[in-house]
């Protein structure tokens, strides 16, 4: 399995990172939407944890595209409760679940489970 | 398989099909007799013409006798005796052998079937044995020459012995095929009257058995909603349903009644229905949000957090029609039905209580930390001044919130209050934070953005008066601020505490700004340096103050309005004027910024005030730009002359700084100052060079009259 994390914040991508290694191949990471999709084209990722509020492309508009590019990837958001309209949507427009920052490894582990479980009925 | 096939329906389509099978056997038989019947109708016809047909046999002998006698002519009789002779043999032994026959309707040959009862084959029987006779005495007729006396004697004499039992033999065999037909006619009403009986029977069984069905599932029905009537009742929380069309299901708790005080919730769409209590943005969110609960692809588990509606405010009236603040929380747990749909199961706890508790004790620490601060901060500052500050800053707060209350109607009035109410809570802020009451200012800066806030909401939907009591909330607990102030000035004085000579901000290490102030200033303008400092280091920027010409006492109103003019000009060239030190560097520029206030008068009272900086100027094409960005629809495609960008600077609230700070960025300032102005009189004058200075000029006199358009702009 692959995973991509995408975030502007290096300590999130660390920790994500840090936290499912064991359980990827292959992890990916991209700091902004952009470096997200063309990451996505080349790896088909089956996992994508995706921060909303980045630089040059935002969480929104890169999971629009994302779903196009990987329509088999689950798409988590991970992301704080500061914008909640933002994060509905982005569940709207394909994302299959939310995660709030701050969170704790089995937040993380369980949040997981849940968009695997629901990514196939998108 | 049957029952796979049609499960709690057999019942009915078993009663359907003998339904048909009754009809179809009735309609069947009813055929068949009525062929019988046909068949039937033509042997009694049949008989009927036979008996005839003796008859006219014995007439034509008799005819024939007679006409020979007298030596007559005779062929026609002759011709009608073969004739009935013949077709009489043809249909008796038609009706003793089957065979064919002519009909007596059309003339044609028929088929017809041997006779087989019993009577009937008796009749038969001796028709045939007395027509063997009749043979045996006609058919010496029936040659082609001509009838001797001897021919035509014994066959008349025959015909006349034994024609009345013919006829008598024809004439039963006709009553015997009439009773025959009879009889079907009779089996063919009764298989009718059976077969209706049946079917007629079969539908009220069908009737009864459904009747008696629906009559058990309403009771099961009336139970169940008596059962769960009860259990809704019981719910201590509000309970109900949502469809996938976000529409509310048709039961839900008396307590949701109570919660939103009515019974028509009902089949209302959610986001409507809580329109009517929460915000617009609030509704819409809560639409959008609950909607994910419906997509296959959302996790419901991952939502929860992004629930809009988990302490929500909402305004529920009362019977008497007045408004009640709630705080209701809501949560939402999808459950799939029977038949695999989902719906929203809604609970809606009312947490007024535990909402207003603890916003009770927030308030408490918060009114503890704010006394505490405003301890701290008034005891470097002038009593004198601190009393003025409280005195104008009661004057504008009550002024404030006479507005709110006298116009809470329309939601353009209530906008028009708004715009009101602004720039007095500016002035009130820029003096609070002048002599350095940051406390203070901050809040009535919080009010200031909540009243923003409110404006930017006013222009693309509509507000009413609940939207406005949080502001009129806000405004009491400044107005209670001030009371303190006004408290805490009067027990320290009752004290005898000379508190403005405690640690003052004046002996601050703040090496980046300086003052020039003569030593004889009236006091109050030491609150302006005060501002400078705290701005100055909020902004990145250096500057110096220098005020002058304050020595002399002046009428109390006039220096306040003149004082408020200074804190809001000084403000914008912190804000707007004086560059950074690389910036001033890299227009050589001292490093140290300046700011002037002066104040000068010709000894017959006019009066020249001068607020004036050396920082950026006026950028005019950066004013042009946030005037159309932000007035687009007077402006829009036309070139501004200075003077008219200087006249929407005084007089339109708008900003060029892309964010609100709280020195900065609403654009209430210079409005402000152009109320100020009219208020003494003035006539403005602004100068300004773009990279060099501003300098606005305000001139009157001791006499001057309240000026609608005091805008003199002289742009250099």
């Amino acid at each position: 399995m692959k995973l991509l994390i995408v975030d502007d914040s290096l300590v999130i991508r660390n920790k994500i990172s840090r936290s499912l290694l064991s359980r990827f191949a292959k992890v990916e990471r991209a700091e902004n939407g952009r470096q997200a999709l063309e990451s996505a084209k080349k790896e088909l990722p089956d996992l994508v944890t995706m921060d909303l509020t980045m630089p040059e492309m935002g969480g929104v508009e890169c999971i629009r595209h994302m779903v196009t590019i990987a329509p088999k990837a689950a798409i988590l958001v991970v992301s704080a409760l500061s914008d909640k309209h933002t994060a509905i949507t982005a569940l709207k427009y394909g994302a299959n679940g939310f995660l709030c920052k701050p969170f704790t490894e089995s937040d993380l582990q369980s949040a997981i489970e849940q968009v695997l479980k629901v990514a196939g009925q998108r | 398989m049957f029952s796979k096939l049609f499960g709690k329906y057999r019942f009915l389509v078993i009663s359907i099909a003998l339904f048909i099978i009754f009809d179809l056997g009735v309609l069947i038989l009813n055929f068949y007799t009525s062929g019988k019947i046909a068949e039937q109708t033509e042997l009694i016809n049949l008989a009927a013409r036979q008996s005839t047909l003796s008859q006219q046999m014995s007439k034509a002998t008799l005819y024939i006798k007679s006409q020979k006698l007298q030596q007559w002519v005779y062929q026609s009789g002759l011709e009608e005796l073969r004739s009935h002779y013949t077709l009489f043999g043809e249909t008796l032994n038609a009706l003793t052998h089957g065979g064919q026959a002519t009909s007596t309707e059309t003339g044609a040959k028929i088929q017809v079937d041997a006779v087989t009862t019993e009577r009937g084959r008796a009749l038969l029987n001796q028709a045939n044995l007395l027509w063997s006779g009749f043979d045996t005495a006609i058919k010496p007729l029936m040659k082609d020459t001509l009838i001797t006396d001897e021919e035509i004697q014994p066959a008349s004499e025959f015909i006349a012995r034994n024609n009345l039992v013919l006829f008598d033999l024809m004439t039963q065999l006709t009553d015997h095929f009439s009773h025959e037909a009879e009889a079907q006619t009779t089996l063919l009403r009764r298989a009718q009257v059976a077969g209706i009986s049946l079917a007629t029977i079969n539908f009220f069984v069908i009737l009864f058995h459904f009747l008696n069905q629906l009559r058990t599932r309403d009771r099961r029905l009336e139970l169940k909603q008596h059962e769960s009537d009860q259990l809704l009742a019981s719910i201590d929380d509000g309970v109900c349903l949502v469809d996938a069309n976000l529409r509310i299901g048709l039961q839900h708790s008396g307590r949701l009644e109570e919660i939103f005080g009515t019974n028509q919730i009902a089949g209302r769409k959610f986001a409507a229905f809580l329109n009517r209590y929460v915000t617009e943005s609030t509704a819409r969110s809560a639409h959008d949000f609950i909607s994910l609960y419906f997509k296959q692809h959302v996790s419901p588990d991952l939502i929860g957090d992004l629930n809009p509606l988990k302490e929500v405010k909402a305004f529920v009236e009362t019977p008497n029609g007045k408004h009640e603040e709630k705080y209701l929380n809501f949560s939402f747990a999808p459950l799939v039905q029977e038949d695999g749909e989902t719906v929203l199961l809604v609970t809606v706890q009312d947490i007024t209580d535990r909402v207003k508790l603890r916003s009770t004790q927030e308030a408490s620490e918060t009114k503890m930390h704010t006394q505490l601060a405003l301890f701290s901060q008034i005891l470097p500052i002038n009593p004198d001044e601190l009393r003025l500050f409280i005195e104008q800053g009661m004057s504008s707060l009550t002024k404030m919130n006479q507005v709110l209350k006298s116009k809470r109607g329309q939601a353009q009035s209530i906008a028009h209050s708004l715009a009101q109410i602004m720039p007095l809570a500016h002035r009130v802020k820029g003096d609070a934070r002048s002599i350095g009451l940051t406390t203070l200012g901050e809040q009535v800066h919080a009010f200031e953005e909540d009243i923003a806030e409110l404006l930017e909401r006013a222009k693309s939907e509509s507000v009413s008066g609940r939207d406005v009591l949080p502001l009129t909330v806000a405004l009491k607990q400044i107005i209670e601020n001030i009371e303190l102030l006004k408290s805490l000035c009067e027990r320290l004085q009752q004290y005898g505490i000379r508190y403005d000579q405690a640690t003052s901000k004046q002996d601050l290490d703040v090496p980046v700004v300086g003052t020039v102030m003569p030593p004889a200033i009236n006091q109050r303008w030491h609150g302006l340096q005060t501002m400078v400092s705290d701005i100055a280091q909020e902004q990145g920027v250096t500057a110096q103050l220098e005020v002058r010409g304050f020595e002399h006492p002046l009428p109390r109103d006039l220096e306040q309005s003149l004082y408020s003019m200074a804190v809001q000009l000084v403000r914008n060239s912190l804000a707007h004027g004086i560059e950074s030190v690389d910036g001033r560097r890299a227009h050589c520029k001292p490093r140290i910024g300046r700011i002037q206030v002066l104040l000068s008068d010709d000894g017959q009272g006019n009066y020249r005030f001068v607020v004036e900086d050396d920082g950026r100027g006026f950028d005019y094409a950066a004013i042009e730009r946030a005037i159309k960005g932000q007035h687009a629809e007077s402006v829009a495609d036309r070139t501004l002359s200075k003077a008219e960008l200087l006249k929407f600077v005084f007089t339109e609230p708008f900003s060029t700084k892309a964010h609100v700070d709280t020195t900065a960025g609403r654009g209430v300032g210079l409005p402000l100052v152009w109320d100020l102005a009219k208020q003494i009189g003035a006539k403005v004058q602004v100068r300004s060079v773009a990279k060099e200075f501003t300098q606005f000029i305000f001139l009157f006199s001791s006499s001057s009259q309240i000026d609608d358009s005091p805008l003199n702009a002289k742009v250099a």
